[in-house]
């Protein structure tokens, strides 16, 4: 089987020739894969040169047709030689994959509205904008020491039940439930956005788990320390690499994000199809106080006990959902958990990741909650990870980057003073 | 019950070769108990196997056997207790010999060497039905010199050999990497067999995830001449292949994180 590719403004032709047969037909899924993974959701396939399709390869076209489907693009398949047109007259798919409509060109935009073409600062990116509520904020809630959690020293008991209902967001080191926390020893990192919460038990094991709002069931963490930010979001960024850029990385997303709340400090939720992430994750809960209180986790070598650091571009290939808050340098300054994203140090921030098997996006204006729904549909999460910029000279591994993807964000409210600030991180 | 206490043993100790095969390793395995032990290239596991086997002196450290303190004993005192099946089939039997006359070797390995007839009756029926229990068909090959074999049932007589006097403890070094995949798999359904009829304490080197997580109750897995992760009970039972490899790189990035990546966790992590 030969498989010929042409790309055309819109939409990518793929020409078959030979049998379609078990052997071949993974070879055309992978073929059809590549394509969605490089943004292409409109897919021709000329089979005029097919002289027989099986049942195995009816499932490959059957099973990328109903990928794209979802995600409003289209695979049809057109010039179907005789054989090819009478399996599919006989297995009724006819209409299914779009055989005798013609070539298709364009794929049919969903009545778009609103969106306005924006600039990121890496050339050859394209980007659109869209407004969803013009005077969406988030209220930002430092609950939990950080400091004293992992010098070892925080009160037994000192965790706070937070509700992730759809207008929350938050992260930070937690525990999923509302079960006995006081001991500390589950905790792990956490991320929740939209309805979903996700945590990864410091314990090595890699193993997140999940919590989703399901009818009257409200996911719930019990935070030891962390951000937790409510309220709406006002825009909605979609980001693209482009053709000649590989990838686009977070601190160019992230200012992007800011620029477009046009604010200097915003809150976000990313669902992206993501090209590498880099970061750390905590592999050992902090626990109980410790007798040592100069306990410090990030000595060496000590801190290859406490701290997982990918150390190199891991989980390439996936699509994953981040959650975070972002500031500029002098903003930062009042915000706790802020840490610089770029060596710079202009932007600081602070940004967790979840990733999941790779899934394609939906163009344009996408909803959040039904996007991070559907990541969970696979009923699997690879990994949490702190995200950071491994800015090392030589031997740094960059920081987390991605293919295309969806920020919804909104500006976070100036507190009033500082004083107030001094409240809020004593939340009770 | 095997207890290892302690062990170290440093290769080259005081040149530009030096390598610590072996540090500080102790481990504790109870009657009939099966480890398997996995780790990276030169992360000691054959040096512990061979430590056990007293192939050389250590430098610290004890080992003990059914109630013997073997640390001090040579490697021929403590044959008698002790099974070996290494991963080239060409080791562990004499080519030229027969199937039924290497299996006899076996049977009479630790005894007192005698004028009687090294192949009796007694002795070739129940050389017949061991063999025939391996299903291999070679039990009416006993008369072929075994070097005519194929690797794998040279493999399967060898492990035959090697616990035909029940070993205190059954060392297998790799003993299905040189293999290719189907008599590798005999060969594994082979020990596992022999292995549960005779309830025999059982040490397995591997490099194959699956059958780390297929075979045993208890994994080792070692990295650097140390125990990394111990896994037994439960925690084996409900351990994937993937959850082994996830722990493999996590030891590789425990490598990555040097100086100056703490340096760096410390400035961004919080």
């Amino acid at each position: 089987m030969e498989i010929t590719r042409t790309v055309a403004a819109e939409h990518v032709a793929l020409k078959l020739s030979g049998r379609l047969d078990a052997i071949w037909s993974d070879h055309v899924g992978r073929a059809l894969a590549d394509c969605i993974r490089a943004g292409q959701h409109s897919l021709t396939l000329d089979m005029a040169e097919v002289s027989y399709i099986s049942s195995a390869g009816i499932g490959v076209l059957v099973m990328y047709a109903k990928q794209l489907k979802a995600i409003h693009g289209r695979l049809a398949v057109v010039n179907a030689s005789e054989s090819v047109r009478t399996v599919f007259r006989l297995t009724g798919l006819n209409t299914f994959l779009q055989l005798d409509a013609g070539p298709i060109f364009a794929p049919q935009p969903v009545a778009e509205k609103a969106s306005t073409p924006f600039v990121l600062s890496q050339p050859g990116t394209t980007a659109e904008l869209y407004d969803l509520d013009s005077n969406a904020t988030l209220r930002v809630d430092w609950p939990g020491d950080p400091a004293a959690w992992l010098a070892g020293d925080a009160s037994p008991g000192l965790c706070f039940p937070v509700e992730f209902p759809v207008q929350a967001l938050g992260l930070g080191l937690g525990i999923l439930g509302t079960g006995e926390a006081s001991a500390g020893e589950h905790l792990g990192e956490f991320l929740a956005a939209a309805g979903a919460a996700v945590c990864q038990p410091a314990d090595g094991t890699h193993k997140p788990d999940y919590m989703l709002l399901q009818g009257s069931l409200t996911p719930t963490v019990q935070v030891a320390y962390g951000l937790v930010a409510r309220g709406g979001f006002g825009r909605l960024l979609r980001f693209d690499k482009g053709p000649e850029q590989a990838s686009v990385p977070l601190s160019v997303v992230v200012q992007a994000c800011l620029e477009a709340a046009g604010s200097d400090a915003v809150g976000l939720v990313m669902v992206a199809e993501t090209a590498a992430l880099v970061g750390a994750a905590l592999q050992k809960a902090p626990g109980r106080p410790q007798a040592d209180h100069a306990r410090s986790i990030f000595a060496f070598p000590d801190v290859r006990d406490w701290l997982s650091f990918t150390a190199e571009a891991t989980l390439a290939n996936t699509t994953s959902l981040i959650v975070g808050v972002a500031a500029t340098a002098q903003r930062s300054r009042g915000m706790p958990l802020l840490r610089p994203l770029v060596r710079s140090g202009e932007l600081h921030g602070h940004f967790h990741a979840a990733a999941f098997p790779y899934r394609p996006l939906r163009k344009g204006r996408i909803e959040l909650a039904a996007s991070v729904r559907t990541l969970f549909e696979s009923e699997r999460v690879l990994d949490l990870l702190h995200l950071l910029n491994d800015w090392r000279p030589a031997s740094g591994a960059g920081e987390s980057r991605f293919l295309r993807g969806a920020c919804w964000c909104a500006p976070i409210e100036h507190l009033q003073e500082d004083a107030a600030l001094k409240e809020t991180m004593a939340w009770k | 019950m095997l207890t290892v206490r302690n062990l170290c043993k440093t290769f080259h100790g005081g040149t530009v070769n030096e390598v610590r095969a072996l540090h500080g390793v102790s481990l504790e395995l109870p009657e009939a108990s099966f480890l398997v032990i996995v780790g990276g290239n030169g992360s000691g596991k054959s040096t512990l196997l061979n430590a056990i086997a007293g192939c050389f002196r250590l430098d610290d450290g004890e080992i003990h056997l059914e109630g013997h303190n073997i640390t001090r004993w040579p490697e021929h005192r403590r044959a008698r207790l002790i099974g070996r099946v290494f991963q080239n089939p060409f080791t562990g039997s004499a080519p030229n010999m027969s199937v039924a006359e290497n299996l006899a070797l076996a049977a009479r390995r630790g005894l007192p060497r005698t004028l009687g007839r090294a192949l009796s009756k007694r002795l070739m029926n129940e050389l017949h039905e061991q063999v025939r229990q391996l299903e291999m068909g070679l039990e009416d090959r006993l008369g072929n010199a075994i070097g005519s074999l194929s690797g794998g049932q040279r493999q399967a007589l060898t492990l035959l050999m090697a616990t035909w006097r029940r070993p205190a403890v059954l060392l297998l070094d790799e003993h299905t990497a040189a293999l290719d995949p189907k008599s590798a798999d005999q060969v594994l359904r082979v020990t596992e067999a022999i292995v549960q009829r005779h309830k025999l304490t059982t040490l397995m080197v591997t490099h194959s995830m699956s059958q780390a997580v297929n075979l045993g109750d208890r994994i080792v897995m070692m990295h650097k001449g140390s125990v990394a992760y111990r896994f037994a009970g439960a925690d084996k039972q409900r351990l994937g292949v993937d959850d082994l490899l996830t722990r493999f790189e996590d030891l590789r990035r425990r490598e990555l994180l040097d100086e100056t990546a703490a340096a760096l966790l410390e400035e961004t992590y919080v």
